[in-house]
């Protein structure tokens, strides 16, 4: 996990990817995060467990919808509650969704589905927060899906994803 | 990663647990889970510690001189602790102080507290073989002489039973990161502070979850 000053990419304050031999890496761009306003930390451990989940950033969970149509979530534990956060003797951590949270046969309310027990549903994402996923039986690929701040899901706005969500 | 729960008091046994805590943390394959590291939670602190005890693989119990803070329900922390353990059947690993253990004068109990603790450290003693010590550095040695002791007689190794295959998934992974500082913006002090506060959200809250743990080392410069 490499903190630096500069992101190579403009606006990121962390991501998670490969080195060129295949070794899992995140970097935090402290600039841009304090340019957003963002805690470092908060970067920090957001990419951090995301990439102990998915060290390879090549995992994603398929919710069939009816046996023929379904979707795709890419498996990023902290971008469906990105914007919820809590503290660890007084550093600023992400918050972050529970397995369940990917398991679209558990009922609502009927397990926890995140860290700080924010969502109450699987796929639910958190005010202000969002999620990549890719409808299998359609052409659009994979979108990044936000849940407007102060709304509930299902998420409105929807955006082209990078290959990797920078945040 | 096997979760050790560290049980003891505090004021008499400052160094002792701080020993006790590096030893355990040294030993791959070992968390210990201590209250120095709980932070601020919305829950008593009785209930908290016994879950911890109860979510743990192995307790062990540093017994001193004082009986310590009592809880609302009567007994003292240590000792509700170490009912918890018996109570969810986790194996108990306890060390006495020896008679020469220094206590200092300012610290010495109530004779109610006195009597409770004599009987407190009787009731560890029952049914077990117990370690004697005299100084931490002692305590360091007989605490990862114990653990391996008691990771030989483990029943059939590591062979989970047949409920905790069908309640379980993997057991965990542990991963290694190494965090580099090249930021001009934050120093190494403060980067000292977050990644401790990383690593016990890892080990804390993200592992027993999701299976995967992670211990975090600072890289030095340059590296």
């Amino acid at each position: 996990m490499l903190i630096q000053d500069e992101s190579e990419y403009p606006g990121a304050i962390a991501y998670h990817s490969l080195t060129p031999e295949g070794l899992p890496l995140v970097k935090v761009s402290v600039a841009n995060a304090q340019q957003s306003n963002v805690p470092w930390t908060t970067a920090a451990s957001h990419d951090l467990m995301e990439m102990l989940a998915n060290p390879r950033a090549n995992l994603a969970v398929y919710d069939s919808e009816d046996g023929v149509k379904g979707r795709l979530y890419v498996r990023e534990i902290c971008d469906p509650v990105a914007s919820i956060y809590y503290r660890i003797d007084g550093t600023v951590v992400s918050n972050f969704v529970y397995p369940a949270w990917f398991e679209s046969f558990r009922a609502r309310a009927s397990a926890q589905f995140d860290h700080e027990g924010k969502l109450n549903a699987p796929f639910e994402v958190a005010p202000g927060s969002y999620v990549t996923s890719c409808q299998v039986t359609a052409s659009s690929g994979w979108q990044q899906n936000f849940a407007p701040a102060g709304t509930a899901d299902p998420p409105a706005k929807t955006t082209k994803a990078k290959k990797k969500a920078k945040r | 990663m096997l979760t050790v729960f560290l049980s003891s008091t505090s004021k008499d046994l400052v160094q002792t647990r701080e020993a006790a805590f590096r030893a355990i943390e040294g030993l791959h394959g070992y968390h210990c889970v201590r209250m120095e590291d709980f932070g601020s939670w919305d829950e008593a602190p009785d209930d908290f510690c016994r879950a911890k005890v109860a979510e743990s693989d192995l307790v062990i119990c540093i017994v001193g001189p004082l009986y310590g803070s009592r809880t609302p329900a009567g007994p003292s922390y240590t000792e509700r602790e170490f009912d918890a353990a018996i109570t969810n059947k986790k194996p108990c690993l306890v060390f006495l102080t020896a008679d020469d253990y220094p206590l200092a004068a300012n610290l010495i109990e109530k004779d109610e507290d006195r009597k409770c603790q004599t009987a407190f450290r009787e009731k560890t003693s029952n049914g077990r073989m117990i370690t004697r010590f005299s100084t931490p550095d002692q305590v360091s040695v007989k605490v990862v002489q114990a653990i391996r002791n008691w990771e030989a007689s483990r029943p059939s190794g590591n062979v989970p039973s047949q409920a905790t295959l069908l309640a379980s998934q993997i057991k965990s992974v542990s991963y290694r990161v190494a965090v580099l500082n090249q930021s001009t913006r934050v120093t190494d002090d403060e980067i000292k502070i977050a990644v401790a506060a990383l690593q016990t959200q890892i080990h804390r809250d993200f592992a027993p979850v999701w299976g995967i743990d992670a211990e975090l080392t600072i890289a030095a410069k340059g590296a």
